[in-house]
C-alpha cells in the first residue's frame, strides 16, 4: 500500500488483530511511519467466507473515515540517544537495572546482557579492520543502518569478544545479499524461519568453533553460542526483527536463539563447503542459512552409501512444497561423517550425492499439496491449476520429487560419531561471504 | 548506608550528588553530609541524604553507562508523507487489491459491495497479482485508475 501512496493515491490496508504491531513497523521499515490502516479482530486465511464478511462488516465505518478524514500524521521516531544512564547501589545492581530496562523495551533475548558500555564497546570495534562509523549493511526486516559501532554494541551485550566481530561483520554483511531482499518476508512472516551461521576455514579452529555436536548448550559451544547470540542481537536491534513487530511467528521456534556453528572439514570426506562456494580452503568464511524446522534422519545399520543416502532422501521429505509462482524452497542437510565417509569412500562426490537424494525424496504430490487449498487460493501458479480436475485419489497417486532440482540442496558435514543426519527445510539459497576482510 | 568503591568510583559519585543537588530550587536543597574511611585499601563512603526531585530515596550509586544498542532505519532518513484524503467517496473509483491469501478476496468484496450501498455511483475495481507482494505493474495499474485503493493481504 506504501507504494500506491507513493504514486500519489490514498491507500489504506486492512489489517488482522494481532498484526497491528507489524503494520507500525513495517510502515517504519519502508519510509512511511503515517501509513493508515484500518484493524480487524482476526487473520483471513483460515475463516469462511460468512466469517471473513463478519469480520469486516464492523471496520467499515473505520475505513471510510482513513480514506476521507486527514488525520495527523505525526509518529515517534526511532530513540536517538546515544547512551543510557543506570545507577544502581553497585555495579551488579545498575547492570541488573540495565537488563530490566533493555528487556522491559525488547532489546534482547530474554537472558542476562552484558553493559555495552563505551569501553567494551570500543574493544571490540578493534577486533574489526574498519571505522566504527562505516556501514557494514541496511539489515533486514527492518532495514537498520548496521554500522561497525552498532553491531559492536550488540555483540557486546551478548558477551562477543574483539576476536569474533569478524565473524559477526561477515554473517551481518552477508543477510542482506540474500534474496529477496534478504529474505525479508520470510523472516517477517508467520512460519519460524531463523537465521543459522556456518563458518568454513581456518577462523573456525582458531576461535573454537564447535563442528562435533554444535547445535546445543554447553560448554563446548560456547563460542557457538557467543558469536550466534551477537548475531541475533544484530538482528533485533539493527534489522529490528522484534516478535509481533517485524516477526510474526505464530508459535516460533527455539532456532531464534540463533547458532553459529562450523562444518566438520577434518571429517569430511569432500571439499569444505565455502571452496565449493568459489573460496580457497585456506580462506576463512561465514555462511547464512534461513531454516525452517529440523529432522532427526536416524539410520539404524546400513552401511552402503546408497542404503545410507536413501535415509536421508526420506528424511529430506519432512518440509513443505510450495505451490506459488515463486517459491525458495530447499533442504539443508547436516550429514555426520558417519554418513559423508562411507559415502564418500564409496565414490561419490557431493554433487553426486545431492542428486542422488533429490531422485530419491519423493512424495505423494496429494500429500505434499494437501495444505493448499486450490480454490480462493490466487497464489497457486497457473502450472498447478490443473490438479484442480483431479480426485483426492489421482493427487494422492502422482508421486514427485519434492524439490525441483538437486541445486536446492546444500549438504554440509558437521556432528560427532553416529549416522544421525539433521535435515532441515530452509531457503532462500545461502549466502557466504568472506571473513578475512574483516580482520584488524 | 554505607558502601565501598574504589577511588575512581567515589570521585564519580561525588561529582552526579553534587550535580543533583545543584539542579534542585534553593528551597529544596536538602543537608546531605558525606564521610569516607579507608578499609582495604579501598574508600568506604557513608553518607545521608534526602530526596530528589523525582522522590525516590537515594543511597548509594554506581553509576552505568550504557551505548544505545538500536539501529536508526534506512527508510526513516527519506520519509513521504501520506496523500490528502478524498473529500467525499460518491461517484469515485475505489481499487480493490488482494494479494492472493485465502479470504482476503471475500473481505475486499464485501468493502466494494458496501461502498456501493452507502455512496452515490462508486465504482470498484478489483486487482491481483497472484502473489505477496503484489507486483509493481499491478500496483501502477490500481494507482493510475483509481481515486483511492483499499488493500488486505489476508495475514
Amino acid at each position: 500500500m506504501i507504494e500506491v501512496e507513493r504514486m500519489g493515491k490514498p491507500a489504506v490496508p486492512i489489517i488482522s488483530g494481532r498484526f497491528e504491531g507489524d503494520a507500525i513497523a513495517s510502515s517504519r521499515a519502508f519510509g512511511m511511519p503515517a501509513l493508515r490502516f484500518v484493524v480487524v479482530p482476526r487473520i483471513y486465511r483460515n475463516l469462511s467466507p460468512a466469517e471473513s464478511i463478519s469480520n469486516t462488516e464492523p471496520a467499515f465505518d473505520d475505513l471510510v473515515g482513513m480514506l476521507t478524514a486527514d488525520a495527523d500524521s505525526t509518529y515517534d521516531d526511532s530513540p536517538t540517544e546515544q547512551a543510557y544512564r543506570f545507577e544502581g547501589e553497585d555495579r551488579f545492581d545498575a547492570v541488573q537495572r540495565m537488563n530490566e530496562d533493555f528487556l522491559r523495551r525488547d532489546w534482547g533475548d530474554g537472558f542476562p546482557l552484558l553493559p555495552p558500555t563505551r569501553g567494551a564497546v570500543d574493544e571490540l570495534i578493534d577486533g574489526v579492520g574498519l571505522p566504527g562509523d562505516h556501514v557494514v549493511s541496511d539489515m533486514p526486516p527492518g532495514f537498520g543502518i548496521a554500522t561497525v559501532e552498532k553491531i559492536a554494541v550488540n555483540a557486546a551485550a551478548a558477551g562477543a569478544g574483539p576476536e569474533h566481530m569478524p565473524v559477526i561483520v561477515a554473517a551481518v554483511s552477508a543477510l542482506p545479499q540474500m534474496g529477496p531482499e534478504g529474505g525479508k518476508s520470510l523472516l517477517m512472516s508467520t512460519s519460524p524461519q531463523a537465521p543459522l551461521l556456518v563458518v568454513n576455514g581456518p577462523i573456525a579452529e582458531e576461535l573454537g568453533i564447535n563442528a562435533r555436536s554444535a547445535l546445543g548448550p554447553g560448554f563446548d559451544n560456547r563460542v557457538n553460542i557467543l558469536i550466534g547470540r551477537a548475531f541475533s542481537m544484530c538482528m533485533r536491534n539493527i534489522g529490528h526483527w522484534y516478535p509481533n513487530k517485524m516477526d510474526m511467528d505464530t508459535i516460533g521456534t527455539t532456532r531464534k536463539f540463533v547458532l553459529c556453528i562450523a562444518e566438520n572439514e577434518k571429517m569430511s570426506p569432500w571439499e569444505p563447503y565455502h571452496v565449493s562456494k568459489g573460496f580457497d580452503a585456506g580462506e576463512s568464511a561465514v555462511s547464512v542459512f534461513i531454516t525452517n524446522g529440523e529432522l532427526d534422519v536416524q539410520d539404524q545399520g546400513n552401511d552402503t552409501a546408497e542404503g545410507l543416502l536413501k535415509t536421508v532422501a526420506y528424511g529430506a521429505t519432512f518440509g513443505t512444497r510450495g505451490l506459488w509462482e515463486r517459491h525458495s524452497d530447499e533442504r539443508l542437510i547436516l550429514l555426520p561423517p558417519d554418513v559423508a565417509r562411507p559415502v564418500g569412500a564409496q565414490g561419490f562426490t557431493k554433487q553426486g550425492a545431492k542428486e542422488f537424494i533429490h531422485m530419491h525424496a519423493n512424495d505423494s504430490l496429494g500429500k505434499m499439496t494437501q495444505y493448499v487449498p486450490l480454490e480462493g487460493e490466487a497464489r497457486v501458479a497457473a502450472h498447478w491449476r490443473w490438479m484442480k480436475d483431479l480426485t483426492e485419489q489421482e493427487r494422492l497417486d502422482i508421486t514427485m520429487p519434492v524439490l525441483e532440482s538437486a541445486d536446492r540442496y546444500d549438504i554440509l558435514v558437521v556432528g560427532a560419531d553416529r549416522a544421525k543426519t539433521l535435515v532441515m527445510p530452509s531457503g532462500p539459497s545461502a549466502v557466504t561471504v568472506g571473513v578475512d576482510q574483516f580482520r584488524p | 548506608m554505607a558502601f565501598i568503591y574504589d577511588a575512581f568510583e567515589a570521585d564519580r559519585l561525588f561529582v552526579y550528588v553534587e550535580a543533583q543537588y545543584a539542579g534542585l530550587p534553593a528551597n529544596r536543597r536538602r543537608p546531605h553530609r558525606l564521610t569516607w574511611s579507608v578499609v582495604d585499601s579501598r574508600l568506604r563512603l557513608s553518607w545521608t541524604c534526602g530526596r530528589f526531585r523525582d522522590g525516590k530515596k537515594v543511597y548509594g550509586m554506581h553509576l552505568l553507562e550504557v551505548m544505545n544498542p538500536v539501529a536508526r532505519q534506512r527508510a526513516m532518513e527519506n520519509v513521504a508523507d501520506v496523500n490528502p484524503r478524498l473529500s467525499r467517496l460518491d461517484g469515485k473509483t475505489i481499487g480493490l487489491v488482494w494479494s492472493g491469501t485465502h479470504g482476503g478476496d471475500v473481505a475486499l468484496n464485501c468493502v466494494g459491495e458496501m461502498l456501493q450501498e452507502r455512496f452515490e455511483g462508486v465504482e470498484t475495481k478489483f486487482f491481483t497479482g497472484g502473489n505477496y507482494p503484489n507486483p509493481p505493474h499491478i500496483l501502477k495499474q490500481a494507482a493510475n485508475e483509481c481515486d483511492a485503493v483499499v488493500g488486505a493481504t489476508g495475514d
